[in-house]
């Protein structure tokens, strides 16, 4: 009787679902898309921004296609341990430092990116070395727990996400908007360089999802369903900021730090849907906010492999210490940030390292699917072969 | 005779024994009871069938071979088994020459009648509740679940309390591998005593310091049968009218026996009502605070207006208000609970009533902050069962959001639900069927459909056997 599969062996087996799957890569395909990423790149690019957007997105696309590929082939085993059979220990160990570090700086980011909106939009006096222990305590418990749990609370959050997309959405559209104003396209070339320049430490959006390698419950259609999502996510992504630089594309002096929406508003009609804004803005953080929690998660499980012991909740603390000093010392100051995520060393190594993230994972899950074929005897890889049929 | 002496050493007090001797034949024979827990007509009509028979009775199995019909007899050589035996209210007999015992049942309690339980009561369906007797509580679902299948375990936990636990389930529903872990917790329960069905929830939680109960409790026994024809086991104790049953899902705090006994559309309003007189009993008090604090633009400015008019003057700041009339409301609650019916009336009248009006007059606390209050406690009432955790969650998301405003509650709410999602007991997930999203379970969730669509048993809840109706 015990070998009888009951329904919960469907759902639980591993740490996250198909669906889960998808609905992680929606988040991550928008969450600081749709955030201040639009008004950085309308200050740096003009009514251009929508093209850098889409370029951008187009190689985090593309980047996701590798990575979706990678955890449908992966089978039981996850990154850790592929890289491990791969590279050999010393080695896996150095590579995963190297994606913690990328994990830690992606993470900084999202969070200097929401402490940014909450202390210029919500609060007349924010303090940034108090509040920020209010998100180091979420962190924490994200750290002590598995993926499973993120991925349940994503799962619970996407619809409040979906909702707040359709206000935005109906609101821009309620307020009309002159797409004409994007017209002629590429007129300065400088300003769209510098865009794209600034972009590139926004790419890697979906380097966290190599967590989810040898531990997702895939199906027939689950890459295909990830790939939709990541797409729809992203054309969402490029729609907002065409609607953005269709408004203040030619007055990019106009925009500030404040909600993007508001802006608009602001600018097109006034503030009368401003407090609707608000809320809405308020609530597509929580997006960010997860968005943040997955990058935490990924750097605190580096970390664990590179010093070889699962002490979840010390490495937690470790990392949200060096969060909080990177966050208070350098992220919050707007010159620091700046300088940061339009560096020369940030925009090389950013893009670089989120392409070669996803294609070594993806080598990796060849290299070992191939091992693990070799070292099965012919009956077992015929019998492989009809299941695959 | 040695057999009484060797059960009665077993005691600190062997005079609360009672043992009648007497001779049967050439025999000499004892009876040994203890007259709080035995019927004592049982033991009078033992004695006298052994006296008057005409049988030749030399040892127990002569006895038990002459009695069987009339009395339920077990002959046991174990002593320790046996003193245990007498202090369950059966009665030992015993025959010179022969080192056995027999043991007859003659146990009898007094108990109370089965009556409405007052924490689920009912205005249609079943009025039965369940009693502190474990015999007439397993009579109680025994009755509605007529089947072979019905599969009872007892056991008995408790060094001193020795206390009787029947573990029930369906054995071709329930999921083989989570009773086999229950049992498994069970048997490793060592402990002097279990006084209540409560006790055994620590041992049998995956998270016993989680602020969220892990297992369901009900006293109908139309709530336990359906829940165990769902996959699910239970487990009835003797001395408690609280029946455990696990594996639990948060869903099931606002589900009620009554709504599968009304109209379906009526109960699904009644249900999204529940959730959301949650969300709102929760979140309002910090919600309100946060936005005084710190997003007063975000108020609409006529009820700003209203808000400020209240406010002036007032000594205490927004948070320090709201948290001093939730205190007090939980006081008062605290309060009226303890206190005997009669004066606990009084005192919501005098808590509500004088303390309240006479504070606003005073100016020490404004009416929007009592009102606030009123209305997330109202709507706390709305689920009953989550009235201890959010009570906990409301005063700490009202703290929260007074010192970080909508940035802290946002995040703090993130953080609860987090830990939430991450409760996993027995195989089920404790936020199922909306994390992992279950779609064929929402019938029951928010929704509560016509049970004419429920053919299949929720997945949420592993079992064995999908299908209910064909």
């Amino acid at each position: 009787m015990d070998n009888q599969a009951t329904n919960t062996d469907k759902l639980e087996t591993k740490q996250a679902t198909g669906k889960q799957f998808t609905a992680i890569i929606f988040i991550l395909a928008l969450a600081t898309k749709m955030f201040l990423l639009p008004i950085f790149l309308i200050q740096a690019t003009g009514r251009d921004a929508y093209i850098v957007m889409a370029i951008g997105g187009a190689f985090d696309l593309a980047m996701l296609g590798v990575t979706i590929a990678a955890v449908c082939l992966s089978g039981e085993r996850n990154l850790f341990e592929l890289l491990t059979a791969v590279f050999g220990k010393v080695a896996a160990k150095t590579i995963t430092a190297v994606f913690a570090l990328f994990m830690f700086f992606k993470l900084n980011i999202c969070v200097a990116e929401a402490l940014l909106f909450y202390a210029d939009n919500v609060f007349t006096d924010f303090s940034v070395s108090v509040l920020i222990f209010v998100l180091l305590f979420f962190f924490v418990a994200v750290g002590k727990h598995t993926l499973r749990a993120l991925c349940r609370l994503n799962e619970l959050i996407i619809p409040i996400v979906v909702v707040c997309l359709a206000i935005l959405i109906t609101i821009v559209l309620m307020t009309g908007f002159d797409l004409a104003n994007i017209f002629p396209s590429l007129r300065d070339p400088a300003a769209f360089k510098s865009g794209l320049f600034r972009h590139s430490a926004w790419s890697g959006d979906f380097t966290p999802l190599i967590l989810f390698i040898g531990r997702t419950k895939t199906k027939k259609f689950t890459g295909l369903f990830g790939a939709a999502s990541g797409v729809s996510g992203m054309c969402v992504a490029v729609f907002f900021t065409l609607v953005m630089s269709a408004a203040f594309g030619n007055v990019p002096v106009l925009v500030d730090t404040s909600t993007n929406l508001s802006s608009i508003l602001q600018f097109s009609i006034g503030n009368v849907y401003g407090r609707i804004d608000m809320f809405s803005s308020v609530l597509w953080s929580v997006s960010v906010f997860i968005e943040s929690a997955l990058f935490f998660y990924a750097t605190c499980r580096c970390v664990a492999f590179v010093i070889g012991k699962n002490a979840h909740v010390a490495i937690s603390l470790g990392v949200c210490v060096l969060l909080y000093f990177s966050q208070v010392f350098f992220m919050t100051d707007q010159t620091i940030f700046s300088f940061v995520v339009t560096s020369y060393a940030s925009a090389i190594a950013t893009p670089t390292l989120a392409a070669v993230i996803p294609l070594l994972s993806l080598v990796c899950v060849l290299i070992g699917r191939k091992k693990h074929d070799g070292s099965m005897s012919p009956a077992q890889t015929g019998m492989r072969a009809e299941e695959s049929k | 005779m040695e057999n009484v002496e060797r059960i009665k050493g077993k005691f600190e007090t062997p005079e609360n024994i009672t043992t009648h001797e007497f001779k049967c034949g050439q025999k000499d024979c004892a009876v040994l009871v203890h007259p709080d827990l035995s019927d004592v007509q049982t033991v009078r009509a033992v004695i006298y069938a052994i006296k008057r028979c005409d049988r030749k009775i030399n040892t127990l199995d002569d006895f038990s071979e002459f009695a069987v019909l009339e009395y339920d007899i077990n002959i046991s050589s174990d002593v320790d088994d046996c003193t245990n035996k007498l202090l369950n209210g059966d009665v030992i007999l015993c025959i010179d020459g022969d080192r056995r015992y027999a043991v007859i049942n003659a146990r009898s309690y007094t108990t109370r009648g089965i009556t409405e339980p007052p924490t689920e009561t009912v205005m249609r369906g079943p009025r039965e509740g369940f009693i502190e007797d474990l015999k007439t509580n397993l009579s109680l679902l025994e009755r509605r679940l007529k089947t072979p299948d019905f599969a009872i375990e007892r056991m008995e936990i408790g060094r001193k309390t020795k206390t009787n636990v029947a573990l029930c389930y369906l054995k071709s529903v329930a999921a083989p591998r989570v009773v086999k872990k229950i049992k498994q917790r069970l048997k490793k329960i060592d402990i002097d005593g279990i006084v209540d069905s409560n006790y055994l929830l620590p041992y049998l939680e995956e998270k016993p310091y989680s602020l969220f109960s892990q297992a369901g409790i009900s006293e109908k026994p139309d709530v336990v049968a359906a829940k165990m024809l769902e996959g699910r086991v239970a487990l009835v104790v003797d001395g408690s009218p609280m029946v455990v049953t696990l594996p639990f899902l948060l869903i099931e705090e606002f589900q009620s026996g009554e709504d599968y006994y009304q109209r379906s559309m009526y109960s699904t309003f009644v249900r999204v009502l529940r959730y959301l007189g949650l969300i709102l009993a929760t979140l309002l008090p910090g919600a309100y605070v946060a936005l005084q604090n710190f997003h007063y633009t975000l108020i609409p400015v006529r009820f700003m207006i209203t808000l400020m008019t209240a406010i002036k003057g007032l000594p205490l700041s927004p948070m320090a208000e709201t948290l001093f009339v939730l205190v007090l409301f939980e006081i008062i609650r605290e309060a009226s609970v303890r206190m005997p019916r009669a004066v606990g009336m009084a005192m919501s009248i005098v808590g509500a009533l004088v303390l309240g009006e006479t504070a606003v007059n005073a100016g020490i606390i404004s009416s929007p902050a009592v009102m606030v209050t009123a209305l997330s406690s109202i709507a706390l009432f709305t689920v009953p069962n989550l009235i201890g955790p959010m009570s906990v969650l409301r005063l700490i998301y009202t703290l929260v959001g007074g010192l970080c405003g909508l940035f802290g509650l946002t995040i703090a709410v993130l953080f609860s639900l987090h830990y939430v999602c991450a409760l996993n007991a027995y195989d089920a997930p404790y936020l199922a069927p909306f994390s992992p999203l279950v779609y064929s379970d929402f019938k029951d969730a928010v929704d509560r459909a016509p049970l004419i669509q429920m053919k299949k048993r929720p997945q949420s809840i592993p079992n064995i056997n999908e299908t209910r109706q064909g």
